[in-house]
């Protein structure tokens, strides 16, 4: 197809010699064989590329307008929000876009649990992803903080108290990082600069290393089948079919259909509830009044409910580093799931009992400790956080052995049915 | 007289759930593309919260165009200070001779409605009630302890409820239009995105479905 593509245009062709366009294309759309079984589960991951796309343009144009300082932050959102032709859209799309990205890429990860998509030979790619997953963290959070309103001002003073929670160097790390005894003006500034460059920068790159990834490895897919092991006497495999054009025109359904609810949030439920834009933060930053209920935005408030399950002091170092342990543990494990996981097969259809049973309580847990995290800590009996990080941490913990004590299914060497 | 320990337990269990639940709220369903209600609720907040509360980010001239008011009609009937059209609503008083009198400075209410939404607006601003306790006899149902006057206090005890109601019903369709004035054009605009994005599914199904028919042989 590329080669028929170039045939009539010298331009191209010219560009080709000095650029490997056609073995790009060959290499990444037209020879990329991808299993034919893609279910589903297999949409979020080029769904967040199409919210990484709409977050990078409407960021642009926000920054055209925003003004990153104390005295106008505020009211600049405001001033886009009325002001500016079609900013109230551009500025809904930036905020809803922030919330979407999180919803697909939370779904994109359950996929990776669900057939086991870390698994040899895909190791490193899945170390990339969860890069990712941290950098997209640290952009919500320095992102969160640019409207400068009151919960957007003592949500960053709490996340930043952490990291004075820290042993000896943490009061001089996090005023070196705030730039200011306490939070202020100068801190708002150095996050804005940090939000529209050097995370951005970070993110892209680890998107495309992402993707480079994938295809020197190949996707896995719902039977966890490895179809590189099954080829045609051309080296093509099997069960494979080529990216594009079959997979092109199939993704675009769940892009429209991801844009009719995007849109929908967008025209009709712009603040999510109350859960993408919170009440309090239509007020301005104010040190002087903490809102009654400070919660972080719903997609940390996982981490933020195994902070707070944290409530005692040991060894002489307070509950609150404990906690930010337990948070940056429950992060940092993810990362050691190709090595935790021993059973012979990928996907949850030819695991055991125990790693479904493990799997729903860990789903289970994490959404638990989410609606825990965004309602105060004396809502439900106190035991319910401690007990769910438990949980949370026994997924992990316990895998090495009830993946290999466990009665897995033999793997087909073929992809037989349908999805 | 035995059962003086029930009527304890009673009392707390009463006042525990009337600390801890929030107020309950009136539902007020305002309608927001009912002009009318919005342009007789800011005829309202012109006369009654303007003296004290700013809107510093509505200005006169988007009220006018959105509320269909004639810019003459805007100067000679709305703006009652030496504002012109392109200003956004200034409070009459100054804030800070305001606030020592009252505890507090009056917040600006632009964005109130979307701080603390049409119910708590509307529960508020019917909820004075007179109460010999306080040193100005009056208190309030949603906000105990209220620093703000009880401003229409000639209205809610010499109008009917239903009247007093409405009216109060139009004030809130103002701070909710007010809090983001897009919103009915937003609303509106809407369902021609879903509606395009909709036909848009049926091509883009069928170009995967003539695609796949090769694979599916």
């Amino acid at each position: 197809m590329a080669s028929r593509l170039l045939k009539g245009h010298r331009f191209l062709r010219w560009v080709n010699e000095r650029l490997p366009l056609e073995k790009a294309y060959k290499t990444h759309m037209s020879e990329y064989y991808a299993p034919r079984n893609f279910n589903f589960w297999y949409y979020f991951g080029i769904l967040s590329m199409v919210v990484l796309f709409i977050q990078f343009v409407s960021g642009i144009w926000l920054t055209m307008q925003y003004t990153p300082d104390a005295e106008h932050a505020f009211d600049s959102i405001e001033y886009i929000m009325r002001d500016v032709s079609a900013g109230w859209f551009i500025r809904y799309m930036h905020e809803v876009g922030a919330s979407f990205f999180f919803i697909v890429v939370y779904l994109h990860i359950f996929r990776g649990l669900l057939y086991g998509s870390y698994k040899e030979p895909r190791e490193l790619l899945w170390l990339i992803g969860v890069a990712i997953y941290i950098v997209l963290m640290m952009e919500g959070f320095l992102g969160y903080m640019l409207p400068w309103g009151n919960m957007s001002y003592w949500g960053a003073k709490v996340v930043l108290s952490l990291i004075g929670a820290i042993p000896y160097i943490g009061e001089s790390l996090q005023v070196w990082i705030q730039g200011d005894y306490q939070v202020s003006g100068v801190t708002l500034s150095r996050f804005f600069a940090l939000h529209v460059t050097l995370i951005p920068i970070l993110l892209i790159g680890l998107v495309f290393l992402h993707i480079i990834a994938l295809h020197q490895v190949g996707s896995n897919n719902p039977e966890g089948i490895e179809i590189k092991l099954v080829k045609n006497k051309d080296g093509v495999p099997l069960d494979g079919i080529p990216f594009h054009p079959y997979y092109t025109v199939h993704d675009l359904i769940p892009i429209v259909v991801f844009l009719i609810l995007f849109f929908g949030v967008i025209f009709y439920y712009p603040d999510g509830g109350g859960y993408f834009l919170e009440p309090p933060n239509f007020l301005p930053a104010d040190n002087l009044s903490t809102p009654e209920h400070i919660a972080p935005v719903w997609y940390y408030t996982p981490f933020y409910a195994m902070l707070r399950a944290i409530s005692f002091d040991f060894l002489g170092i307070s509950a609150k580093f404990w906690g930010l342990v337990v948070m940056s543990g429950a992060i940092g494990l993810v990362a050691f799931l190709p090595w935790l996981d021993r059973s012979p097969a990928k996907s949850m259809r030819y695991k055991g009992w125990a790693s479904r049973i493990m799997l729903a309580l860990f789903t289970i847990s994490f959404v638990t400790l989410g609606v825990l995290g965004a309602h105060p800590s004396d809502w439900m009996p106190f035991w319910m956080a401690p007990f769910f990080t438990l949980i949370y941490f026994a997924y992990f913990l316990g895998m090495p052995f009830y993946t290999s004590l466990e009665n897995s299914k033999p793997v087909p060497q073929r992809i037989s049915s349908g999805r | 007289m035995i059962n003086w320990r029930w009527a304890v337990v009673l009392s707390i269990l009463v006042s525990a759930t009337c600390l801890g639940a929030e107020p309950n709220l009136r539902k007020v369903n305002v309608d927001i593309q009912d002009t009318g209600a919005q342009k007789r609720g800011f005829k309202i907040y012109m006369e009654y919260c303007k003296g004290c509360h700013s809107a510093k980010f509505m200005r006169y001239e988007r009220i006018a165009t959105d509320l269909s008011i004639d810019p003459e009609e805007m100067r000679s009937q709305y703006i009652n200070d030496s504002s012109s059209l392109h200003d956004s609503i200034r409070s009459t008083a100054p804030s800070d001779s305001l606030s020592k009198l009252f505890g507090a400075a009056p917040p600006d209410l632009s964005l109130w409605a979307r701080y603390r939404g049409e119910d708590w607006l509307y529960s508020y601003l019917t909820g004075f009630y007179f109460d010999s306790e306080r040193s100005f006899s009056y208190n309030n149902k949603v906000l105990h302890n209220v620093n703000m006057p009880w401003v229409l206090n000639y209205q809610q005890t010499h109008e009917t409820p239903k009247i007093f109601g409405e009216r109060i019903r139009d004030l809130t369709s103002f701070m909710v239009y007010m809090a983001e004035p897009i919103r009915s054009y937003r609303e509106s605009m809407g369902q021609y995105v879903l509606l395009f994005l909709a036909l848009l599914l049926i091509p883009v199904y069928l170009l995967k479905q003539s695609y796949w028919r090769e694979i599916s042989q």
